[in-house]
């Protein structure tokens, strides 16, 4: 079986899971009294207007659960997720506009952490026991210990209080008035890409510098859980004769370890990142409230704290779709690196 | 032999090994810290009505000293200061109760919940097992802490008492990551020739599972539990943060710090109200680190393949 | 050279294990020869430190143990190399060329995410890296005599690159080159040529279908193949010695048969030095010149394989024998169990086992004598040895 066919079977066997997540959120809204659940259905400011015994009918909020199933999935599939009081606009375009903020800080953060977190790891395999290892599993553990919100504030007072650097929020006030004026073109909505293509580099390192403390966070706070996990699976593949038998080649320890024993342990790694993209989502919820930024996570934090319940229905949504096709990608990545699953 | 002889018998290995266990524990100062400060918060908690004797009938209600809403520095009163009119050294202290309670409970009842789905699922296999694995498939699509923003958002208007809503959302999060490990471990004991046994001799379904199928599977989700009472603390000290968590004036110490979020944006104001969410940080820091560092200390000893070496 | 010299000559090899529950003795004083051209069988029960011995000749260490005091020297090109003082550039050198292994789980030794020919080619690479890039450029120039153009242009390229290769094969333009996307296509030609000697290698160990099993992952040949490909990894550089630990004892009788019988149609071809160690004495029969017994960390006999079977001397040797079962014979054993090598018995260390032991033997260490032509024992019912030593 090639890597193609594999990934055709993994999308179709997402898609059980996409619609049990779905359902998921629909049983969650059985919770809420009819009336209230009718805000889901409106899709703008007039409609919450509405009287909800209107609401109520107009949606068949009375009708039994499975036709309401029903109603409720073609409302989600038509792109109607709700109005959301809280922050004037319907949910879905709420979700899409702050989107590629949260894309853009989970791209950066990424490749520190993954980088990072694989070369700590590997280094404490290797020198077991070691004052290497010691510690960078100190620092580990340290940062997995660190509440991410109180992380976030403790750097803010240090670098920003202290020293005036890297500050809070999405842009500093003189780039702002820029990205929010007419001349300003939005493409991707990821401020690091669009700032380049229109050709304002300013803006790019001024976007740069209010992402370092948030990424900074992110990094220490969640490198943990990779350092961890490499060190454990490469001493396990260095245990392995395959090892000892690279090495009776003639080989230096340099190549046995990087290319024979380090792939090798990043296969077991590899199927359990789907964790570390979690804790990045929920990891990012508290970072853009900490940093004011106006992400995804913010979006649906300040939606929770205000009960506005389609706004966090919505939100928890696409975050579950999101972290699902996370999974995908990490199980096609998984077969591309280990030839046994792949060939069967 | 009588009958106390053969019990002798039967845990003489068992003994060998916590013997063993806590030779290693002693042997590693990381974990010999991680276990002193664990000792430590227990003391603090259960001293916690002498430290700082409750002033109204609900004692994890902080005194309200102060009905200005400016904070307040530590002094000789208020040893960590005021913020938002509360006493924070009562708050602090208090908290340490509500840490181990939420750490405590939420483990704990995941824990049962996810042994009974899970060795039910492993153990009769077929549509039960696909039906309960879907479901718990469901659950863990969503990442923790949204999940239970969106359950302890539903609930509350609903009547629900917050920090109940809390533990029970992070209860409805945490069973299932256990549940796929127990379930893995039944299902690779199941064919045992040693079960095979114990059915053929006729032995009921619910004896074979709590007697030889518990035992033996059980120790894995212990490992990850015991790391997970750290990050299960995180994660309700970041609910209270956000605002999603403990009623107003409750003891909690990400409520504490919540209260810093509108004073900190300025250079001035960071520094200034320092007290507000540094000591309150500490607390939560050193408390999951204590139990990160005893989980940490427990994986290495338990897990075969790395320790004899 | 003449047909007896020694090529490998193993002297006092003492090498303990420092682990949690004590300092284990693994080898107390190893004497072996290996000579020119010879199947050496190395016999003993699993724990008694053959591999150790075995891995030691190469340089290989494994953590936590270590190399006490003892000396370990190698003829090669006429002139004798010290192992154990040689730098790990200098082992590395040797390890794969001169000095080659098999080990007992044939996929376990296979990196599961390279194929065969990745796997061996890695070896060639290694140690035949000039002899390949010759190849290369011969290829190179022949197709560009008839080349023009853009076409030219790339040989010429190729053509440099592979006589830096040649001259300096860690240089740091070819480094980069190989890292980046279209320039390092360069390298196909050498993979091509690779592909081309491992297929030419296999073909000569009569593996079948050998273009198909080059490019085969590990988990996709059965047992026997795949330490076929194992040994022909080993053989590929030609080694003097190839050190087989315990190769046929994982896989099914008949396939252990056929394996044997390769072996000893290969060794006919390659002249190489085997050490051929196991547990088992009918393969011993079938295959090795000369024997040696090992127990508990020390060799306790040596001696050419007939001699050995006719004329067991040493109790353990003899207990061996007797333990192999024959129809109609009741099991025979050795009593006892192999010693705890943390504490191991005084003096001899099977006087505890032995039946003929005496008040000596659990004193002092028998040496090696020997005790007839090529024949050597350690056991004080032989103190003197024959009559041509003292």
């Amino acid at each position: 079986m090639g890597l193609g066919t594999y990934i055709v079977r993994r999308v179709l066997l997402m898609i059980p899971t996409i619609l049990g997540v779905i359902i998921l959120i629909f049983m969650i809204t059985q919770l809420i009294p009819p009336g209230q659940r009718a805000v889901l259905y409106v899709a703008s400011e007039k409609g919450f207007q509405k009287n909800r015994e209107e609401l109520i009918k107009e949606f068949g909020l009375d009708k039994p659960w499975y036709i309401q199933m029903g109603n409720w999935l073609s409302q989600v599939f038509q792109g109607n997720l709700g109005w959301s009081e809280y922050w004037h606009q319907p949910v879905l375009q709420g979700i899409l506009q702050r989107f590629p903020y949260s894309i853009e800080l989970a791209l950066v953060a990424a490749p520190p952490i993954i980088l990072l977190g694989i070369y700590l790891g590997v280094i404490s395999a290797v020198h077991k026991d070691k004052l290497p290892d010691h510690l960078s599993r100190v620092f580990a553990i340290v940062g997995w210990s660190l509440p991410t919100f109180w992380l976030g504030i403790i750097l803010i007072a240090i670098f920003y209080g202290n020293f005036g650097l890297f500050g809070v929020g999405m842009l500093s006030s003189e780039t702002m008035k820029v990205f929010e004026s007419a001349s300003w073109n939005r493409v991707t909505g990821m401020i690091l890409v669009d700032s380049l293509i229109n050709g304002r580099l300013d803006i790019f390192v001024d976007r740069l510098a209010h992402l370092v403390l948030p990424v900074t966070t992110l990094t220490i706070v969640y490198i943990a859980i990779l350092v961890r996990l490499m060190r454990s699976s490469m001493l396990e593949v260095l245990n392995k004769t395959f090892v000892v038998a690279a090495r009776a080649k003639g080989l230096d320890l340099k190549t046995v370890i990087n290319k024979h024993a380090r792939r090798n342990a990043l296969i077991p790694v590899i199927t359990v990142s789907g964790l570390i993209v979690a804790g990045l989502m929920n990891g990012v919820v508290i970072t853009e409230t900490v940093f004011d930024l106006q992400g995804l996570g913010r979006f649906g934090a300040e939606a929770a704290i205000n009960r506005d319940i389609p706004a966090v229905l919505g939100f928890s949504l696409v975050a579950a779709l999101l972290y699902v096709t996370a999974n995908l990608v990490v199980d096609v990545l998984y077969a591309y690196l280990d030839p046994r699953i792949r060939l069967g | 032999m009588g009958r106390w002889e053969n019990f002798r018998k039967e845990i003489d290995p068992t003994i060998k090994e916590i013997k063993f266990m806590l030779y290693k524990i002693r042997k590693s100062p990381l974990s010999l810290a991680g276990a002193s400060i664990v000792v430590f918060f227990a003391l603090l908690a259960i001293m916690a009505p002498v430290l700082a004797p409750p002033v109204y009938d609900d004692p994890f209600q902080m005194p309200l000293v102060s009905y200005s809403a400016t904070p307040m520095p530590p002094s000789a009163e208020h040893p960590f200061g005021v913020m938002n009119g509360y006493d924070l050294y009562y708050g602090c202290i208090w908290g340490t109760i509500t840490a181990f309670r939420i750490g405590v409970v939420v483990v704990a009842a995941s824990l049962v919940i996810a042994t009974i789905i899970g060795v039910i699922a492993g153990y009769y296999g077929g549509i039960i097992d696909e039906i309960l694995m879907r479901f718990t498939d469901i659950i863990i699509a969503f990442p923790g802490l949204i999940l239970a923003m969106v359950f302890v958002s539903v609930l509350v208007p609903t009547g629900w008492n917050p920090l109940d809503a809390v533990l029970a959302a992070l209860i409805l999060v945490g069973w299932p990551t256990y549940t796929r490990v127990i379930r893995s471990e039944v299902l690779r004991i199941r064919h045992e020739d040693f079960i095979e046994a114990a059915k053929a001799v006729g032995c009921s379904d619910f004896r074979v599972i709590t007697r030889h199928i518990l035992p033996n599977t059980i120790y894995p989700i212990l490992i990850m539990a015991s790391l997970d009472i750290g990050s299960i603390v995180l994660t309700a000290a970041a609910l209270s943060f956000l605002g999603i968590g403990a009623p107003p004036g409750f003891s909690d110490w990400g409520q504490i710090i919540s209260y810093s979020r509108q004073w900190i944006y300025s250079p001035k104001g960071i520094h200034a109200y320092w007290y507000g969410y540094t000591i309150p940080g500490i607390f939560i820091f050193t408390f999951v680190l204590g139990w990160n560092l005893l989980g940490d200390a427990f994986r290495d000893i338990l897990d075969p393949m790395i320790r004899r070496r | 050279m003449e047909k007896n010299e020694n090529l490998i000559e193993i002297r006092g090899l003492v090498l303990r294990f420092f682990t949690y529950e004590g300092v284990v003795r693994a080898l107390e004083g190893i004497d072996l020869d290996i000579r020119q051209g010879e199947t050496l069988g190395l016999v003993g029960e699993t724990g008694c430190g053959k591999s150790v011995t075995a891995l030691s000749t190469m340089g290989i260490v494994l953590p936590p143990g270590k190399i006490i005091r003892g000396d370990i020297r190698l003829r090669k090109d006429g002139k004798e190399i010290d192992i154990l003082k040689l730098s790990e550039n200098d082992l590395q050198k040797i390890r794969g060329e001169d000095i080659s292994i098999v080990f007992q789980e044939p996929r376990a030794a296979l990196n599961p995410i390279f194929t065969v020919k990745d796997q061996i080619g890695e070896v060639l690479l290694l140690h035949r890296r000039k002899e390949l890039c010759e190849k290369v450029l011969k290829k190179l120039e022949k197709e560009l005599k008839n080349a023009k153009g853009f076409r030219k242009f790339i040989l010429n390229f190729e053509k440099s690159m592979y006589q830096t290769m040649k001259k300096n094969p860690k240089s740091l333009k070819l480094r980069i080159a190989s890292k980046i996307p279209i320039l390092r296509r360069f390298q196909n030609p050498l993979k091509d040529i690779v592909k081309e000697e491992v297929v030419r290698i296999l073909e000569m160990l009569r593996i079948p279908d050998p273009q198909r099993v080059a490019e085969m992952y590990p988990h996709e040949l059965s047992g026997g193949m795949a330490q076929r490909v194992v040994i022909a990894m080993a053989l590929a550089c030609n080694p003097v010695l190839l050190i087989a630990d315990e190769p046929t004892t994982n896989l099914d009788v008949t396939v252990q048969a056929q394996i044997l019988h390769w072996l000893r149609e290969l060794k006919k071809e390659f002249k190489s030095s085997i050490l051929y160690i196991t547990h088992d004495l009918g393969v011993v029969a079938e295959l090795c010149d000369r024997v040696a017994v090992m127990y508990a960390g020390n060799i306790v006999e040596i001696a050419d394989v007939y001699t050995l079977f006719k004329n067991p001397l040493h109790p353990y040797t003899r207990g061996l024998l007797e333990s192999i079962p024959r129809p109609g014979s009741p099991l025979k054993s050795i009593p006892g169990t192999v010693p705890n090598l943390i504490n191991p018995p005084p003096g001899c260390r099977f006087h505890t086992r032995c039946c003929y032991a005496m008040p000596i033997c659990s004193d002092v260490k028998p040496k090696l004598v020997e005790v007839e032509k090529d024949h050597r024992v350690a056991c004080h019912l032989f103190p003197h040895g024959g009559s041509q030593n003292e």
